[in-house]
């Protein structure tokens, strides 16, 4: 299967060569199969909308090459690229009927009248705004006018559909609705999109493979399954995830047949070697240092183990968020039962071998999951 | 809800009537002067009580100058062609050259665009007698002087800068997303500046026409060094009426109302758009 | 004189033959039903008496028109559907050749299988994106044709149940787009395939198919003496439905070109179908099974079935309640099931896992194996009978997504009608598990009302079969279920499991099969 998008090490730099140089995209390289659906997650400035801005052509690619099915496209007018774009400010245009907005977008492919009625039916259904076709833009509400932005992306036939934040304006009961049904659309019709959003539900519930961003670097490419289970480095692993995974410093002690994990002078975490591959083990201890991260779904309150001090509890209606003071600093878990510590009260906590995170101190990349090197 | 209380009101309404009085009057009087002859004008006191005449405007639209000592030939509608011609070429001249250079400094910067942008508007700040005493020399020299193309072409030191600056900001006022969504949906960059920009900076390009063109209109300076007694505007032309024998009042209160009519019926025509243009901005994005 | 302001759906199922009166506005009026009856033989033989089926069908279309006032100048036109494949053969004078074999006649088990192995059963499945199996006429006929060549040779046309009924009705020999196509046709030219015939070695016994028409297009009046046996007048318009699962979906929602929703079926058995826009959405599966029938329009449904849905659940009901019987303690089973709703919810999801084929048949959907069986795997002392049961909600909302993803990407919405629709435990796994908004719909009667709304469109009250369901399904849609992100994720996780269970355990179910073989001998 050919790559149908296909960023080559691509850079983009603002106010080159001045003071005030921003390299806002640096050396991106990534591919986008086919019928996948891809999202660019990030916080805001990390560069994500630039990227999609660079494919759309409303921004010049600084250097690097953007291909779609191997036809070079950087240097194409924006409608020669055969790309659809939905705009995060929405950008309808504000004379023509909602109806007009939508039905313009698929000029280009000429076809009949009936035809264009039948297809701009179709979308405002699927978006729910059949009701409000024959208004104008500026008649409309904010989430409204965004679903008749991406409608208007949708409703073509294009290699490639870019969308810039494509549900932000939305309720949230709206939102969970229209994503299923928007990506059940762009599967159906074997469309390739790439969307930015800086809403990891959103991400994890549209795109195949997520690019998690940051500072203009990419920081891992992978299913959203991957990103959660296989951070790549201490930024995807904080970053991923709700609440965030609890990080901790380390040094690792290889003692016999066991392995300490020591998070403070009097307190470690403790396991049999065997938990560790060898080359595991080899490599944690030539660090001075490692930094462990544990999900808060996989820190478990147990009988035994190691001492912490609960100072807050939030219950979420099935699950409870428990914060304890631990090893010097902070740690958060995630339980479902209903005998709850309160604050004050002293818990023990484990923590699996199979659910550690191990991340090279220096350069924050992840070294192992699960106890085999990453 | 209104909260103004009643005092508030009245004091409003005192204060917009000393301005509609105070800005309307020299209006009404010269109106109440076209309609009489120079003695019943130059009474003391003055008087509102006359019997109103034509007189002046017959006079004015008949070429012919009377006064009490001998009559003299005043081609003063020729003047008001002149006006008509040299604004209305200005003006377009300006909006063919303005807009897409508007659209231009809005949309794509280019090395030095801002710099363009200032040097053109900075003719508007140079007194015009700076310019005008070696444009004229250059004119003669070049065959430009007196003619109307030597004239639009000076004109464009006041319609320009003001087309180009107020065109400038509507175009930027308008999302570029909304243009990039045309151009992506498969159009060029000329359609999309035709069908998009243009229509939305629409109110905006007339407004800023409007004003350049009454500019135009009363622009005296450059007519008054440049052109002879045949391409001179009413605002030239008017000059005549200062003769040897005296100021001939009623007849230059009628040509006064005759040169503003063009300009105040096109500013009440255009009032609804000057209005939207000028205080709204183009489309809020 | 009153309006024709009435339309008539029949509906012949397996276990009830109904005729039900709509208005035009899809509101039903009145309805007559009877129980159906039929034979199971030894062997497998499932059989039922055609001329008998008829009779009940005009016997609940005469009590139809006693019940509601003027019934026979009112009704419009009639739809008719009923159960799907089967063969009811007729000979030259259009009496029965024999009973007609219904879905679950099981005499051709092994000649199902050959024909799923030989050389061209890709080329049939390609053709007509149905998986052959053993309640398919193709599957019948050509059973007959090794062990029963007189009764073909004696037969003039092979009919589907509602093709009889509409035969009875018209007297008019036709099938429909739905079966013809599925079981003999090829799927982008919606007509029957020589290909798919030779390929059956049917070739010479084409003229036992009778020609396909479409009934939002095509209509044919009631015979006088149909007329007279069910009380209605001779000459009103009687439209031939889709096959019944079609109608059903026609009538519950899943017609919805805007939204591409999809739509499950959970009564005792499951199914599974998706919208499908046009054939060139249609999706092939490298299994070869579930069906493919089309829409009138460009339309299609894909549709993948479970042999068994709550059949799981009330076995592991009746399981408990054999515990209590044994200790001399009963239970009510209606305040049984009810008590579950909130049990199932608080258990812990994946401390067991569970596969629903609790089916003797074994399964069909997504794939097909006649030796698949039920289990739980993954259990240790901690796993309590909430966790079990919970396992078993768990295995049939995982079945669907196995269904749904097999048929391409898992619909943006999904309707679901059947028993399980009335637990609020099963809407809120079945949403998060597919992670789409689950719509209940408020129409009992969903076969009946598609079989009218063909007819209806037919006699040109509805321009197309979209704009009935805009009057006729949407407004009986319910609010939708959505999925509660907190669930979704560890949905993913238990799906993952479950599909590399289900992998692995055909060698298991084989062997246990040879060992039941054994021990039976």
């Amino acid at each position: 299967m050919t790559a149908q998008l296909h960023l080559k090490t691509i850079n983009k730099k603002y106010n080159p060569g001045t003071a005030h140089e921003v390299h806002a995209v640096q050396d991106l390289d990534l591919e986008v199969e086919r019928g996948e659906i891809v999202a660019l997650l990030g916080s805001s400035g990390c560069g994500k909308t630039s990227t999609l801005r660079m494919i759309a052509g409303f921004e010049e690619v600084s250097s690097g090459e953007v291909d779609i099915d191997g036809r070079r496209i950087d240097r194409l007018a924006p409608a020669k690229r055969g790309v659809a774009m939905a705009f995060e400010g929405y950008s309808l245009y504000p004379p023509l009927t909602i109806r007009e907005n939508i039905a313009f977008a698929l000029k280009s492919e000429r076809l009949r009248q009936s035809e264009v009625n039948t297809r701009v039916e179709q979308i405002a259904a699927l978006l729910e705004i059949s009701d409000i076709l024959d208004k104008h833009p500026n008649a409309i509400s904010g989430g409204q006018q965004q679903r008749v932005s991406l409608g208007r992306a949708l409703i073509r036939r294009a290699d490639l559909h870019v969308l810039d934040e494509p549900m932000g304006q939305l309720e949230p009961q709206l939102r969970a609705i229209l994503r299923g049904r928007i990506k059940h659309y762009i599967k159906e019709h074997e469309l390739t999109a790439i969307l930015v959003t800086h809403d990891q539900t959103e991400a994890n519930a549209l795109a195949d493979r997520i690019a998690v961003m940051e500072g203009g670097l990419l920081q891992q490419y992978d299913t959203p399954e991957n990103l959660k289970n296989r951070p790549a480095n201490i930024f995807t692993g904080a970053f991923i995830g709700e609440p965030p995974m609890n990080l901790f410093a380390a040094v690792a002690e290889v003692v016999a047949d066991r392995v300490d994990l020591r998070l403070a002078p009097d307190i470690a975490l403790s396991y049999p070697s065997t938990a560790f591959s060898d080359e595991l083990q080899q490599r944690i201890q030539q660090d001075q240092g490692v930094m462990i991260g544990i999900r808060p779904h996989s820190v478990q309150l147990t009988v035994e183990g190691l001492p912490a001090e609960v100072y807050a509890n939030q219950w979420l209606g099935d699950q409870t968020h428990i914060a304890a003071r631990f090893a010097g600093g902070s740690i958060v878990s995630v339980v479902h039962d209903l005998a709850l510590p309160k604050p004050g009260d002293q818990i023990n906590l484990s923590i699996s071998a199979h659910d550690l995170h191990i991340f090279d101190n220096n350069t924050g990349e992840a070294l192992s999951h699960g106890g085999q090197l990453a | 809800m209104d909260h103004t209380s009643f005092l508030e009101r009245w004091f409003r309404r005192a204060a917009l009537s000393i301005i509609i009085v105070f800005f309307m009057f020299p209006i009404f009087w010269i109106v109440l002067m076209s309609f009489q002859t120079n003695e019943t004008i130059l009474r003391s006191p003055p008087s509102m009580s006359f019997t109103p005449t034509l007189d002046n405007y017959m006079a004015i639209i008949a070429g012919r100058l009377d006064s009490n000592v001998a009559s003299m030939g005043i081609d003063f509608v020729n003047n008001l062609m002149n006006s008509i011609i040299l604004s209305v070429c200005s003006v377009a001249v300006a909006l063919i050259l303005g807009v897409p250079a508007a659209y231009a400094f809005a949309r794509h910067k280019f090395k030095g665009s801002e710099d363009i942008a200032f040097t053109l508007l900075s003719f508007r700040f140079a007194p015009p007698l700076l310019v005008l005493l070696p444009l004229t020399l250059y004119f003669q020299e070049i065959g430009l002087a007196d003619t109307y193309l030597g004239l639009v072409w000076v004109y464009q030191l006041i319609c320009l800068p003001l087309i180009l600056w107020i065109v400038r900001g509507y175009f930027e006022d308008i999302s570029p997303d909304i243009e990039y969504a045309y151009r992506i949906a498969g159009h060029s960059w000329f359609s999309t500046f035709r069908k998009i920009a243009l229509p939305l900076a629409g109110p905006g390009i007339a407004a800023a026409g409007l004003l350049a063109f009454i500019f135009a209109w009363n622009n005296f300076i450059f007519a008054l060094v440049l052109a002879s007694a045949d391409k001179q505007p009413v605002t030239v032309g008017a000059l005549a009426f200062v003769t040897a024998s005296g100021i001939q009042y009623g007849q230059i209160a009628a040509a006064i109302v005759l040169s503003i009519a063009p300009t105040l019926a096109l500013a009440l025509w255009a009032q609804r758009y000057l209005v939207e243009g000028l205080s709204l901005g183009a489309v809020k994005g | 004189m009153s309006a024709k302001d009435l339309l008539i759906g029949i509906d012949a199922g397996t276990s009830v033959i109904k005729a039900v009166a709509f208005d035009l506005a899809g509101r039903q009026i009145a309805l007559a039903s009877r129980r159906n009856e039929y034979t199971t033989q030894p062997g497998g033989g499932v059989e039922q008496d055609m001329n008998r089926t008829w009779r009940d069908t005009a016997h609940v279309l005469a009590q139809l028109a006693e019940e509601v006032p003027d019934c026979a100048r009112r009704c419009a036109a009639i739809g008719v559907t009923g159960q799907g494949d089967g063969t009811w053969l007729i000979d030259g004078d259009g009496e029965p050749a024999h009973d007609g074999w219904l879905w679950l006649d099981s005499r051709s088990a092994a000649t199902s299988r050959r024909l799923a192995e030989m050389d061209g059963s890709r080329v049939i499945y390609e053709r007509t994106a149905t998986g052959i199996n053993v309640c398919q006429m193709r599957t019948h006929l050509c059973w007959m044709l090794e062990n029963t060549p007189d009764l073909l040779k004696k037969s003039a046309s092979a009919l589907h149940c509602k093709d009889w009924l509409y035969y009875k009705l018209t007297g008019v020999l036709a099938s429909d787009i739905s079966e013809g196509v599925f079981t003999f046709g090829d799927f982008r030219t919606r007509d029957y395939s020589p290909d798919v015939l030779e390929l059956l070695g049917l070739s010479d016994h084409a003229g036992l198919l009778p020609p396909i028409i479409d009934g939002t297009k095509t209509s044919h009046g009631l015979t006088r003496g149909a007329a007279e046996l069910c009380g209605l007048v001779e000459g009103t318009p009687v439209s031939l439905g889709l096959v019944d699962v079609m109608c059903s979906a026609l009538g519950a929602g899943l017609y919805d070109p805007a939204v591409l929703p999809g739509l499950t079926i959970l009564g005792s058995t499951g199914m599974h179908m998706r919208f499908v826009r046009d054939a060139d959405a249609v999706v092939l599966n490298d299994d070869a099974c579930g069906y493919t029938m089309p829409f009138p329009g460009g339309a299609f449904a894909q549709m993948q079935t479970n042999m068994a849905a709550t059949l799981n659940i009330d076995w592991a009901l009746g399981l408990a309640a054999q515990v209590f019987a044994s200790q001399n303690l009963s239970v009510d089973p209606e305040q049984f099931l009810v008590s579950m709703d909130d049990m199932v919810l608080d258990a812990k999801p994946g401390s067991t896992f569970y596969h629903p084929y609790i089916s003797a048949a074994g399964e069909r959907g997504p794939f097909t194996n006649l030796d698949a069986r039920a289990s739980w795997t993954g259990l240790d002392q901690t796993t309590t009978w909430a966790d079990m049961l919970r396992a078993v909600f768990d295995g049939l909302v995982l079945a669907a997504r196995d269904c749904y993803q097999t048929m391409g990407s898992i619909p943006g919405e999904i309707r679901l009608t059947g028993g399980a629709a009335k637990s609020r435990a099963f809407r809120i796994l079945l949403s998060a598990c597919l992670q789409a908004p689950v719509r209940t719909i408020g129409q009992p009667e969903a076969g009946a009302a598609g079989a009218a709304m063909i007819a209806a469109v037919q006699q040109g009250l509805f321009r197309d079969i979209a704009a009935a369901v805009d009057t006729w399904v949407t407004p009986l849609l319910n609010d939708a279920v959505l999925p509660d992100d907190r669930l979704t994720g560890p949905y993913d996780t238990l799906f993952k499991t479950y599909l590399e269970t289900r992998l692995i355990l055909p060698k298991a179910w084989e062997s246990q099969a040879q060992a039941r073989r054994e021990l039976t001998r």
